[in-house]
């Protein structure tokens, strides 16, 4: 049977690079609007695109710095890549190029999802059912992951789209720890930080387990170290790690004539940042650099996976 | 072909007062439901199944059914300036049947004509015959833009040009079948007929319970038995591929669900690559051989070194790959020769030629302008004939003489005086009629058919075939791009 075409690869390991993002997206709305309380207006929903680094992109189309305004930029507006609208229609369309190679039941469930945030408007969404819609954004892509689950082929399809998953997924939580740490370990107010610690936590469905691996301590330093590296946490980066690994080691044993010494050099930077840890005292700054390596690493294994795998000629 | 049996006329009796059909009229037209109840009893029970529907059920049904379509992506996109819209073909859930006889006819008939053309396409190519016997104006053929030089005097495997081919069927008010138009390039619709079907099943099975309707699901099997047997000679386990232009490309629905049904990867231009006349496919683990390419890419676009330069879509040294024999092309190169509205014309007289038969499927009466009698017939009788350029597809810039408006007339007359040799005209068939579910109610609409025939060792024809359905009033124009709907097509047995 001939290898899978580099282009079907690609597709897939973007499909599942865009299916995670638009979940962790809808997470991380989700968080700052708990962080944001009911406030409408100024510093609070500023602090969102600052985190995300979208403030000077944002500010030259839009005039208001309100919470449907930033709403709708992170909600709905398909122009914006780092939209939960975006990350759908690219989710979709990568689907679309590997359409004869998903099933059915998959491309169906893209395509409407698609279909259903392109056709809402800004009018449809409010301060009052962000958290709902976010909901809905969130069981929906994991409605995805679960059709992903049960059809995708075992093989080459497979573990492309898995090693896509979960670079993404560990993006995506060195992301949230980022802005949970600058929003609220500079405070210290300890009423108001143990609930939006909880919350943040649970934006991420580990609660219970956070709970019980920490039963009493220091929030913002065991969230932390909970989230980097606890390996039962299925968002944890260590966690990740593994199955990025796992991943490599199949395609290797599969597809034994490609080089790989671009990809085992990334992943060892990124295996060894990561054991390093972010250091004994742990400051916002500190730590914010060291999730921005883990970030750059990351990215240099994504970009080594393309050189090898999906190369353009 | 007056077809004794099958001609009957009689308008549907209303069943029941307020059935759905009660106040069905087919107004003269061949219905191919009403008009073939009689003797039949399988039609007389689909008929009154479908009578005894309320209509609100049918149009629930109806909604669910294109509803599907649009979550399925069974679409077509739509390009404007801005966006890109997705568009579901109109799908009538009112299906057409076709009798265990009228079918036999179509098939054989089909099967006749794909022989005919495959044999004209390896004798104009190569021998010419035809020219020397002095059956077809050799200029005729060597003149059309669709013929290629670069074909000539090769033969590719098995001697088979028109893999796939697509034949338009008529019929008119006294139920006799006529080939409107051969489709030998790359014709489309065939995964709405599957589709359809599916659809059908899942929204009606009902109305077709305990009734025995010939399977469509055969299809992506026979074409890549049909791949296979056409692979170059010397390549055992061949790999084939479908080769599309890409997304954007209005039937990339159907191109995924071909590369589906055989099992195949669906491949653009990017994807290939031609080293030493051979072809490759960029794979995860490098370079691997193709052997088999169904394209859906026009002759023009296919290799920038061989036709259009400026083509990104196809591949660079593929056809040279070609005419070594590494790799076969589906459909071949060149086919537009024999499927151009003027050599439509002397089908009739090629089928005889070739295969010393009568035309089991007759031809529409075709008057051709580049002939001195012709182009005088149809300037006398513009405004009853049905005026068609010979070059254009999608039913452009055809003008239906009896519905055309004085100015459209004049310029259709202006056209064929200035071009004749770009024109032919035929007399306006009575197409006819399927009951259609409409705003109105239930109401005759015209249809065609278009059968899918797949030739390798031999010609197999996909039962049925693609029932367009002009879903306008009176409109006789079936095209998707013109308000053209589609219908499941039902072969009883």
């Amino acid at each position: 049977m001939p290898s899978l075409l580099s282009r079907f690869a690609s597709d897939l390991f973007w499909l599942a690079r865009y299916l995670e993002r638009a979940e962790a997206l809808a997470r991380l709305i989700d968080i700052s609007k708990t962080y944001a309380g009911t406030e409408t207006a100024g510093t609070k929903w500023e602090r969102i695109l600052r985190i995300c680094g979208d403030r000077e992109r944002y500010l030259e189309t839009h005039g208001d710095t309100d919470a449907s305004s930033i709403l709708a930029f992170y909600l709905l507006d398909a122009k914006n890549p780092t939209s939960v609208a975006y990350a759908l229609r690219m989710a979709r369309e990568n689907a679309r190029g590997a359409r004869h190679l998903i099933s059915t039941e998959l491309w169906t469930h893209l395509n409407m999802l698609h279909n259903r945030y392109a056709r809402t408007t800004g009018r449809d969404i409010r301060l009052s059912n962000v958290s709902e819609v976010c909901q809905e954004i969130k069981t929906a892509c994991q409605t995805g992951e679960g059709i992903v689950e049960s059809t995708l082929a075992r093989g080459e399809p497979w573990f492309f789209y898995n090693l896509g998953k979960q670079i993404e997924r560990a993006d995506q939580t060195t992301r949230v720890l980022d802005i949970g740490y600058l929003s609220l370990a500079g405070d210290d107010d300890n009423a108001v930080l143990s609930v939006q610690w909880n919350a943040l936590i649970r934006s991420l469905a580990g609660y219970h387990l956070y709970r019980s691996k920490y039963p009493a301590g220091d929030y913002a330093r065991d969230v932390a170290s909970f989230m980097l590296f606890e390996p039962e946490f299925t968002r944890s980066v260590a966690g990740c790690a593994d199955n990025i690994a796992l991943n490599l080691r199949r395609l290797k044993q599969r597809l034994p004539g490609v080089p790989t010494e671009a990809i085992d050099a990334t992943q060892s930077a990124f295996t060894a940042h990561l054991a390093a840890g972010p250091g004994e005292t742990l400051t916002a700054l500190r730590l914010s650099a060291y999730l921005d390596q883990l970030q750059r690493d990351l990215a240099g294994i994504s970009k080594a996976v393309d050189a090898a795998y999906f190369p353009e000629d | 072909m007056l077809q004794p049996g099958t001609s009957d006329q009689t308008s549907p009796r209303a069943t029941a007062a307020g059935g759905l059909l009660g106040a069905y009229d087919p107004d003269g037209f061949f219905c191919e439901l009403a008009s073939q109840r009689a003797g039949n009893p399988q039609v007389t029970q689909i008929w009154q199944r479908l009578d005894a529907m309320d209509r609100a059920s049918l149009r629930r049904r109806a909604r669910l059914a294109d509803q599907e379509l649009f979550n399925l992506g069974i679409t077509f996109t739509v390009y404007s300036d801005r966006d890109a819209i997705d568009r579901v073909l109109p799908f009538d859930v009112i299906p057409r049947i076709l009798t265990a006889r009228d079918w036999d006819q179509i098939r054989r008939g089909v099967e006749q004509r794909v022989t005919a053309i495959n044999l004209f396409l390896r004798d104009i190519y190569n021998t010419g015959h035809i020219f020397r016997d002095g059956v077809v104006p050799e200029e005729l053929v060597k003149r059309n833009p669709q013929y290629r030089r670069e074909m000539e005097d090769f033969v590719p495997p098995k001697g088979v040009y028109a893999h796939i081919a697509g034949i338009d069927i008529v019929r008119n008010e006294a139920g006799g079948f006529m080939v409107l138009e051969d489709n030998a390039r790359t014709p489309s619709g065939v995964s709405y007929v599957i589709e359809n079907r599916h659809l059908m099943m899942r929204a009606f099975p009902d109305l077709a319970e305990g009734i025995a309707i010939a399977d469509v699901d055969d299809y992506g099997r026979q074409l890549a038995k049909t791949l296979q047997a056409v692979a170059p000679a010397n390549v055992t386990g061949p790999t084939a591929v479908v080769l599309t232009p890409g997304t954007f490309n209005s039937a990339y629905f159907e191109h995924i669900f071909l590369a589906r049904e055989m099992g195949v990867p669906l491949v653009e231009g990017r994807d290939l690559v031609v080293e030493n006349d051979r072809v490759f496919m960029r794979t995860t683990s490098g370079l691997e051989p193709v052997h088999v390419i169904y394209r859906r890419i026009d002759d023009d676009f296919l290799d920038p070194h061989a036709f259009r330069k400026e083509s990104t879509l196809g591949v660079p040294g593929l056809f040279a790959a070609y005419r070594k024999g590494n790799v076969t092309l589906a459909n071949a190169v060149g086919t537009g020769a024999a499927d151009d509205k003027a050599i439509y014309a002397y089908m009739p007289r090629i089928i005889k030629y070739y295969l010393q038969q009568d035309p089991i499927l007759n031809n529409v009466d075709t008057h051709i302008c580049r002939e001195k009698g012709g182009l005088a017939y149809t300037l006398d009788n513009l405004d009853k004939l049905v005026t068609k350029p010979v070059g254009g597809s999608g039913g452009y810039g055809v003008v239906v003489g009896p519905h055309a408006s004085q100015k459209a007339l004049r310029e259709v007359r202006r056209q064929v005086e200035a071009d004749p040799a770009n024109f032919i005209s035929q007399p306006m068939i009575k197409l006819s009629v399927v009951p259609t579910l409409t705003r109105q109610g239930v109401e005759p609409r015209h249809v065609d058919l278009r059968p899918f025939a797949v030739t390798g060792d031999s010609t197999w024809v996909l039962p049925g075939g693609l029932s367009r359905v002009a879903l306008k009033r009176g409109s006789l124009v079936v095209n998707s791009s013109q308000g053209g709907g589609s219908k499941d097509t039902w072969v009883l047995a």
